[in-house]
């Protein structure tokens, strides 16, 4: 009994540690793969826990292992957007415009009461309110709210358009703005897009810069 | 960065705990296959006071080894080994050579069979 409870106490300090190296994330915006490692770590733990026969190093060195390979995952991922597009997959937008996806409903398998849920929770008890309802990556709603009263097409919340010095050919598509305008943009700013960390836009032509910094 | 680096020296340390478990477990079998070879050829021999001898060595030397095995390898499979060990020194005693040697193999499967489970061979991982 008394090796169980130093096991338990032992596990304790590794998970904190680990969960330490991880880094802090809030259960519910947690990635895909960061949720398997919880959920892993979790049962691994136990093993040592219940079961004295196996070696506590049975426990620790999977747990280790585990949250090694989601930081190599997550620092790869930072480098590679491909890769984080094949680890964590793309936000899906469901209202654009007003209008509702239906086809994305259904690549989602989410019912109308799934919707309708998120909404609410995002404070929307009205969905003709809803302007952009994007699905992130967590599977979390994100909702962007027609201003009041406003008169014709409400414009739609800024996107990304240079992440990390790469443009996003689809973003400015649908914005609606012409790539020989974004080339005009910056030979005015007198940057390349591979300095740009980050360059926002709105469908008026409205756009913010963010340079990258200089390792020094 | 930091903690790309700090995780890479966690990786480090993990593979080098797995290939020193693996060399203890290889180390530990080859040792005893030597004890036991030695207890065989006093068994095919008659001499009593090799076996005796023999026994007692390969006894202690499990003795002090299963404590370092616990650390790596699940404590039943290394408890079967000691339950058939336990059997040893008595079976030596009262000459009851057919069920002595039949231990003495059963412990050589034994630790075979944990040191053929350490690799990580496709069979093993599956």
């Amino acid at each position: 009994m008394t090796v169980a409870i130093i096991r338990t106490i032992m596990i304790y300090v590794c998970i904190v540690a680990a969960l330490r190296i991880m880094g802090k994330r809030q259960l519910g915006e947690l990635q895909p793969s960061e949720l398997v490692v919880t959920i892993l770590v979790s049962n691994i733990a136990t093993l040592s826990i219940e079961d004295t026969n196996i070696p506590l190093l049975g426990s620790v060195l999977p747990i280790f292992m585990l949250v090694s390979c989601e930081v190599i995952i997550s620092v790869i991922s930072l480098k590679s957007s491909r890769f984080r597009r094949l680890v964590s997959g793309n936000p899906r937008i469901l209202i654009r415009d007003g209008i509702l996806d239906q086809t994305e409903m259904k690549n989602l398998r989410w019912s109308l009461d799934d919707l309708m849920e998120q909404l609410r929770m995002n404070g929307c008890f009205d969905i003709r309110e809803v302007n952009f309802a994007v699905v992130e990556t967590s599977g979390m709603l994100s909702v962007h709210k027609k201003r009041d009263g406003a008169q014709g097409r409400d414009p739609a919340p800024p996107m990304n358009i240079i992440c990390d010095g790469e443009t996003d050919r689809h973003a400015l598509e649908f914005l609606g703005l012409d790539p020989n305008w974004l080339n005009a943009v910056l030979r005015e700013e007198g940057v390349k897009d591979s300095d740009i960390f980050l360059m926002i836009c709105d469908r008026g032509g409205g756009y913010s810069i963010i340079k990258r910094e200089k390792q020094q | 960065m930091k903690r790309f680096v700090i995780v890479l020296i966690i990786v480090g340390g993990i593979l080098c705990v797995c290939v020193y478990s693996m060399f203890m477990v290889e180390r530990v079998k080859g040792e005893m296959d030597v004890y036991a070879d030695a207890v065989f050829a006093a068994i095919d021999s008659g001499s009593h006071l090799g076996l005796a001898s023999g026994v007692e060595a390969f006894v202690g030397y499990w003795r002090e080894e299963e404590h370092s095995l616990v650390r790596f390898v699940r404590h039943s499979q290394v408890d079967e080994i000691s339950r058939s060990m336990a059997k040893l020194k008595s079976l030596a005693r009262f000459e009851d050579y057919t069920q002595l040697h039949a231990e003495l193999s059963s412990i050589s499967w034994q630790m075979e069979h944990i040191c053929e489970s350490e690799p990580p061979t496709l069979g093993n991982i599956m």
